[in-house]
């Protein structure tokens, strides 16, 4: 196949043009938009605020994409971002222990969200949907508890400049998110691990039948997915330099799972695309940045979202309608 | 009643694209008569009943009802007509009631939509058709299965069914609950119904028969009174004679051969008695019996894919843990499953990733240009027919879907190949080309499991023979032994094989 045609036959293609003809349009359309400003030693403007602010989003969408391609769903990862950010901040308030100590703490904590709702789908056979709603129950509920029900502010240096900071220019959150989508985009497709997640995703028997084990698939992309809403979730309360437990991370699932399927990984599992959930992902976020950068409310900005979501999910069934043509 | 058959079939034909899955099938069924129809997978049983019950129009032919011409143009017709069909997993919802069950779609009208009060009367007496008294209250679902066949009964005689399709009724049944399925039939026999009875347990057939109908390959093989035929009979028109192209194979082992699988005592779910198993590297054995008689169970239980009870299997020396498909793999024990697209195809992933996925452990590092090279080799090696190697497996056909199979465990290197009915539905030259490769294999020192409905296959490609029968290995045959009287015998009636 020509690089042409495989380019054309990327599962990636409607996401990445979505993302281009939104950030085309606004190009055109709102007035410096694209323009960038060295400030103190760093780079301001819309396209960084992008990269920054939808940190959070990128690594859901990132964890997501695996659970999404075996044929799962987590519902948990909104909660699993307050409950590690929350415990962080306790931590933070109430021991003394190490920065790093506690954002290790942390990240376990969403790591063992991931693996409780990995193991109720692998060795309890709970459907993917319900073991996760337990866990997006129970995770804000633990967050909430450990919090007491407010707002909890903290310092923590090295973890404002992790959310914050920069490095040659570029927000320092947004280089992490961008070489984990790199690193977790190599295990998968430089390692037997990714054919098995999406041998499990197309049939599970089959993968069963093949000495797959279909658990520790699971339970590894559960888990990694839980870790990654974690980190997601330390850099949200980072940012504001506090942790709510009520708010961190809200409906978030939802816009990952989102930017999943838009990007191109079929919620039937079976496939999985890396690039083109990062392109779901920004280009989701990029809406959202245009949105603030217009002033619109967000009332209406939910509505053209919605919009903009379906000309994108028409544009990909357009798309495979097309390729089943050909075939 | 007319003394005439209530449903006659003459002449049916029904193509479907590249296949003639009927040619020319008579059959006639008599009131107060039970009809079995018989013959091995693709032998045209569910097309012949899916025309009955209006599900396909023939391509030629004709259906009288009580003499006169029909044609059912969807199977709510065939149902008007008095034709009812129930089917081995019926369209019961366990969730509803027994009441809502009987009276799906069609309950009596009252005032506030539904009247509960008629439709619970109308429920106990239609049971009591059937000599059931339940609580029509309860959910379907938490009667045995047993019961809930004779509620689609119930159901279907209530629709004033003339004529019952009875789809393999007992095939989730136990003995016990199986024996009574029959007695309720031969009930309404005795009433004076028609009856057409599909099943695959010969003692079944036999117990409830009137008359045996034996199709093979879309044809009909001919029409047995119960009275004045064998089992052995009805088997061998099932599984074909006059087949015998002679043996291809000496069946005679060359020198001492190492000892590579070794499976002793081995019991589990499917299976009535402990069987063992031994097999010799270059050896191929092949494994006959009736569908039902327990041969996939076996190959399960053996590769690990069910968990067994007791027994230990050993695999060039070394013990399997039991339910481990992984460490069975490992070990170099692999199987190819019967049901290719359900079990064994990855119908989304390309042919690379269906033979590559197979070989290497998580984690391990993989490369697209190593598995393409890999499968690369393998379509050539098997002449794997596709355009190309990206191109998704779910579009191949079936003999290519079984050789893509084959080419995922040989890149593994295995020691045992279990074969489950590798060559069924696929065309005659995949076929040629199946049986040569397991011999080729065979030769190259590889020891295969080979699972066939067609004797005459397993005569041509196996050195052994072992001859499953009702959930029991029965006999095992070799050598001068080892030909189609024995192997029928064994099949048909579970008796050891002709001895030396």
């Amino acid at each position: 196949m020509s690089p042409l045609g495989r380019l054309l036959r990327s599962r990636a293609l409607p996401a990445a043009a979505a993302l281009g003809l939104l950030l085309l349009a606004d190009a055109l359309f709102v007035p410096r938009f694209l323009e960038l400003q060295a400030r103190d030693g760093r780079l301001h403007g819309a396209l960084v605020d992008i990269l920054q602010r939808g940190a959070p989003l990128l690594l859901l969408a990132l964890g997501m994409t695996p659970v999404i391609g075996l044929g799962g769903v987590d519902l948990s990862v909104g909660a699993a971002m307050a409950f590690a950010s929350s415990l962080a901040a306790v931590l933070l308030t109430q021991t003394a222990l190490p920065e790093g100590a506690v954002a290790a703490l942390a990240l376990a904590s969403g790591l063992a969200v991931g693996l409780s709702s990995g193991g109720l789908v692998a060795f309890l056979r709970v459907q993917p949907i319900v073991a996760t709603l337990v866990l997006m129950t129970a995770g804000r509920g633990i967050a909430q508890l450990l919090s007491g029900g407010g707002i909890l502010a903290f310092e923590s240096p090295g973890l404002s400049s992790l959310a914050r900071g920069s490095f040659v220019g570029l927000p320092i959150a947004g280089l992490l998110v961008l070489s984990l989508y790199a690193a977790t985009a190599l295990l998968l497709r430089r390692t037997t691990l990714g054919l098995h997640v999406e041998a499990v995703g197309d049939n599970e028997r089959a993968a069963r039948l093949c000495g797959i084990r279909v658990g520790r698939v699971q339970l590894f992309a559960y888990g990694l997915c839980g870790a990654l809403a974690a980190l997601a979730g330390l850099l949200v309360a980072a940012d504001v330099g506090a942790a709510d437990a009520s708010h961190v991370g809200l409906y978030l699932e939802l816009d990952a799972i989102l930017a999943v399927v838009v990007g191109g990984t079929p919620l039937s599992g079976g496939r999985t695309s890396f690039a083109g959930s990062l392109c779901g992902a920004l280009a989701i976020q990029a809406l959202s940045t245009t949105f603030l950068f217009c002033g619109l409310a967000s009332e209406t900005a939910l509505c053209v979202k919605a919009a903009a979501v379906l000309l994108a999910v028409a544009l990909r069934s357009a798309a495979v309608r097309a390729a089943e043509v050909r075939a | 009643m007319s003394s005439g058959p209530t449903l006659a079939l003459a002449g049916i034909t029904k193509r479907f694209p590249g296949v003639v899955a009927l040619d020319g099938i008579d059959l006639d069924l008599f009131p107060g008569e039970v009809h079995a129809l018989v013959g091995e997978n693709g032998a045209g049983k569910s097309t012949l009943i899916k025309i009955l019950t209006g599900v396909h129009a023939p391509d030629g032919g004709e259906i009288r009802l009580d003499g006169r011409p029909v044609r059912f143009a969807d199977p709510r017709e065939a149902q008007r007509a008095g034709i009812a069909a129930i089917h081995q997993e019926p369209t019961r919802i366990p969730e509803m009631s027994v009441a809502d069950n009987l009276f799906l779609a069609r309950e009596p009208g009252g005032t506030f939509g539904v009247d509960r009060s008629a439709m619970r009367a109308r429920s106990r007496a239609a049971l009591a058709r059937v000599g059931l008294d339940l609580d029509v209250d309860r959910a379907l679902g938490s009667f045995p299965p047993a019961v809930q066949q004779m509620v689609a009964i119930a159901r279907a005689l209530d629709l004033d069914a003339r004529a019952l399709v009875l789809d393999e009724p007992t095939a989730s049944l136990d003995r016990r609950e199986a024996e009574s399925l029959l007695a309720a039939v031969s009930d309404l026999r005795a009433r004076g119904l028609a009856i057409v009875f599909i099943g695959h347990r010969l003692e079944e057939i036999f117990a409830i028969a009137d008359r045996i109908t034996v199709l093979r390959n879309g044809r009909k093989v001919g029409t047995f009174q119960r009275e004045r035929t064998t089992r052995l009979a009805v088997v061998e028109a099932m599984l074909g004679r006059g087949l015998r192209e002679g043996r291809v194979r000496s069946g005679v082992a060359s020198g001492p051969a190492t000892r590579v699988l070794e499976a002793r005592s081995v019991q589990g779910p499917g299976l009535d008695a402990p069987f063992d198993l031994d097999l010799a590297a270059g050896e191929v054995l092949g494994l006959a019996g009736l569908l039902g008689s327990g041969r996939s169970e076996l190959l399960r239980l053996v590769s690990g894919a069910e968990r067994r009870r007791a027994g230990s299997v050993r695999v060039g020396g070394c013990n399997l843990p039991p339910g481990d498909v992984r460490a069975s793999v490992d070990a170099g024990l692999v199987l190819t499953p019967e049901e290719r697209k359900s079990e064994g195809i990855f119908p989304n992933l390309s042919v690379r990733e269906n033979i590559a996925v197979a070989r290497d452990r998580a984690f391990a590092p993989a490369s697209k240009v190593r598995q393409r090279a890999l499968a690369g080799e393998m379509a050539q090696r098997l002449s794997i027919a596709c355009a190309d190697l990206e191109q998704d497996a779910g579009a191949l056909s079936g003999g290519n879907q079984q050789k893509v199979l084959l080419a995922r465990w040989l890149a593994t290197r295995p020691k045992v190949l279990l074969l489950d009915e590798p060559t069924r539905g696929i065309d005659v030259g995949a076929k040629v080309e199946v049986q040569d490769l397991v011999r080729d294999l065979a030769a190259q020192g590889m020891a295969a499991v080979f699972v066939s409905s067609a004797l005459e296959e397993i005569l041509a490609v196996c050195d052994r023979a072992a001859a499953l029968h009702a959930r029991k290995v029965v006999a095992e045959l070799s050598g001068a032994a080892l030909d189609l009287d024995a192997l029928v015998r064994a099949i048909a009636e579970g008796e050891a094989g002709a001895g030396p």
